[in-house]
């Protein structure tokens, strides 16, 4: 289905169910007004004591400080201005005892479950944004490391010299295949300009070229990919 | 009357969820016909890739066609010219045409492509142009006869039109230098095209010569000579022949820049014992107005393409500095402030920009920098490669000439003014007083 119809069914639909919103909620009132017609309007208003929404007459007093005394100088520890006073010496604390065990230490430190088999380094990554373009672990940058990777391999190729104009926004696409190997490639929806166009198919040659020659298995999770294209709107 | 009003804000509060779920939709990464769809910005911006193989005929005429086109669009600014090694087309059969896809495999953008024929001492140059991505159509055809004599002047001609198909200006292929070319106790006013071709002598004498300086209209050439033991500023025709005195005030009468219409000259007088920049007439070398008056030495003048400003080199404030004043005096302001000592500005004459080269000292030898006096933005052009001295830009602004002394090799070089490859070297030999002549005339 193409991008303009999607837009309109989405628009008729839109329309269609406000629509019906609007008429459900005017029959839902309409209904509520007739059952109460001789009902009291203002039934369900709270009602406070009239001498509480009196003004206040007494006379707004500027607010004043709480007097407090000075606090008491502290004299530092350790350090005294008498130059003949002796220097506060603290007990030495008590040194940790060298007969401790340390096997029991460790013991209690050591894993209470046998865990050699999982897997070990980087957490594994959920698929985060399929936009993602870097592989990180932070909320901000997460993104899918296999679509990070194709991504910054599209950039590495993709030159446009600086000369010729850069107006157009082509639509460059590929297709993966479960090997990770890029099957086809494509400029679906070329910009009109044609250096532009051309640049974005030397890209995607370069980086079909590439991966192709050392591909990496398409996750599970990104299966769907084989069944549909992978595009980039390509701006420069 | 309450109840109506209820209705009305829980109305307004649906259409407006609605609505905006709605407006929402879009956002959302497209899954339909186009799968996955996915921005993303930021081309790498370099240099167009353009091939100019050499025509399969062999003959030397032809072999020089490739050869100076290859050099002219190389150092354009704007082009990366391919390495001939790494063409995979069948230049003999392709002959005039391309086909594109095997010049794509290379990389290329664009193709240059030419035709000469020879009769006698009459050749016919035919020059196409393909972009790769436009097929087997030449998207610029040329076609130019004459003698043998005038061959590389077509493809400096054919090359400006390559340039100006690309940009809309007019390139600086076919212009000239003019230098001064030091020996044993001499030194002669030189100029040749700006590729080193065609070097000839401009002054006829054994005294010292220096700081030459085109005419705007690229007629004559101003410059010192001691010729009458006194640094006096002469005015010669560009061909050569006998120079005119302008200016022999006592002292010294050096560093002419001419003002953009040609009628006033920028020159360093001593007449009243210090070195302080004047305006006289190009014509009789009559004072028209003196721009400094500072105990310090002011030199080597330099007059900005719209006529508004001079630049010039100080030591008002103790090392030499480059400053900039008004062209009626005044308001000078100093401008460089990186190194220890710049000297030798020189002005872009590119459209909308205020750009100054100068060499400056930078540790122990001098390096040609630019300088954007608006964006403060500067740029190196040479670094730690012998002396570097005496910029000049071309008649666009997109490469700027130079002399170097040591560092591998004494001459006169040119680099683009973006600094983003390296400078190519055009002249052997010891040099100084580098001045980029004028654009040459569209035919």
């Amino acid at each position: 289905m193409k991008e303009p119809q999607l837009h309109a069914y989405s628009t008729i639909g839109t329309v269609l169910a406000t629509a019906g919103v609007v008429i459900a909620v005017y029959y839902a009132d309409e209904a509520a007004g007739s059952t109460g017609a001789a009902a009291d309007p203002y039934e369900n208003m709270v009602v406070i004591d009239a001498a509480l929404a009196e003004k206040s007459t007494a006379e707004k007093k500027q607010p004043q400080k709480e007097f407090r005394p000075p606090p008491e100088p502290v004299k530092p520890v350790g350090v005294s201005h008498d130059e003949n006073a002796k220097p506060v010496v603290e007990p030495d604390k008590p040194k940790p005892d060298p007969k401790v065990d340390v096997q029991s230490v460790l013991d209690k430190n050591r894993a209470k479950e046998e865990d050699e088999d999982l897997p070990v380094g980087k957490p594994e990554i959920e698929t985060g944004r399929v936009d993602g373009d870097e592989i990180g672990y932070g909320d901000k940058t997460y993104g899918d490391p296999f679509l990070g990777a194709l991504k910054s391999g599209v950039m590495r190729a993709w030159e446009f010299p600086e000369i010729l104009s850069d107006v157009g926004t082509p639509l460059g696409c590929i297709q993966l295949k479960a090997d990770g190997t890029i099957e086809d490639i494509e400029v679906k929806k070329p910009s009109g300009n044609a250096e532009l166009d051309d640049s974005v198919e030397r890209a995607l040659t370069a980086l079909q070229k590439s991966i192709n020659q050392e591909p990496k298995p398409l996750p599970a999770k990104l299966e769907y990919l084989t069944r549909m294209q992978l595009c980039w709107r390509m701006k420069v | 009357m309450l109840a109506h009003e209820g209705l009305t804000r829980r109305l307004a509060v649906a259409v407006t969820v609605l609505l905006t779920a709605a407006a929402l939709a879009p956002a959302t990464p497209a899954l339909g016909d186009d799968g996955v769809v996915i921005d993303i910005t930021g081309a790498k911006r370099g240099r167009y890739p353009i091939a100019v193989p050499a025509m399969p005929s062999g003959d030397a005429s032809a072999a020089e066609v490739a050869s100076v086109a290859s050099f002219d669009l190389g150092v354009a600014g704007y082009f990366k010219v391919l390495e001939p090694a790494s063409f995979l087309a069948d230049l003999k059969a392709e002959q005039l045409s391309i086909d594109p896809q095997k010049w794509k495999d290379v990389g290329a953008y664009g193709v240059v492509k030419y035709g000469l024929t020879t009769s006698g001492g009459s050749v016919t140059l035919e020059a196409r142009l393909y972009e790769v991505s436009k097929g087997t159509t030449a998207v610029l055809s040329r076609t130019y006869k004459g003698s043998k004599a005038d061959l590389r002047g077509f493809v400096h001609t054919w090359c400006n039109e390559v340039v100006k198909y690309y940009t809309g200006e007019w390139g600086f292929f076919g212009s000239k230098l003019v230098f001064v070319s030091k020996g044993r106790g001499t030194s002669a006013i030189m100029a040749m095209d700006f590729d080193g071709h065609g070097a000839y002598g401009v002054s006829r004498n054994t005294s010292i010569n220096m700081l030459p300086a085109w005419s705007p209209g690229g007629g004559s050439i101003a410059f010192t000579s001691y010729m009458r033991n006194n640094p006096d500023l002469y005015v010669v025709g560009a061909g050569g022949g006998r120079p005119k005195k302008i200016a022999a005030y006592k002292g010294m009468n050096t560093g002419a820049s001419y003002s953009p219409d040609g009628s006033k000259i920028a020159v360093t007088l001593s007449r009243d014992g210090n070195p302080e920049i004047y305006v006289i007439s190009a014509s009789d070398g009559a004072v028209i107005s003196r721009l400094t008056n500072n105990k310090a030495i002011d030199t080597s003048p330099a007059w900005s393409p719209d006529g508004g400003s001079i630049a010039f080199v100080s030591d008002r404030e103790g090392s030499p500095q480059i400053f900039v004043m008004s062209a009626s005096g005044g308001g000078a302001t100093r401008v460089s402030f990186n190194g220890s000592y710049n000297s030798t500005p020189a002005w872009s004459p590119a459209k909308g920009q205020r750009v100054l080269a100068y060499a400056t000292r930078d540790g122990g030898n001098f390096d040609i920098v630019t300088l954007d006096l608006a964006s403060k933005k500067m740029t190196r052009i040479t670094q730690n490669e012998g002396n570097n001295e005496e910029p000049s830009f071309s008649p666009n602004g997109r490469a700027i000439a130079f002399a170097k002394t040591g560092g591998g090799g004494a001459g006169v070089y040119i680099a683009p003014a973006d600094g983003k490859t390296p400078a190519v070297r055009v002249y052997m030999g010891s040099v100084t007083g580098i001045d980029w002549g004028p654009a040459p005339k569209q035919p």
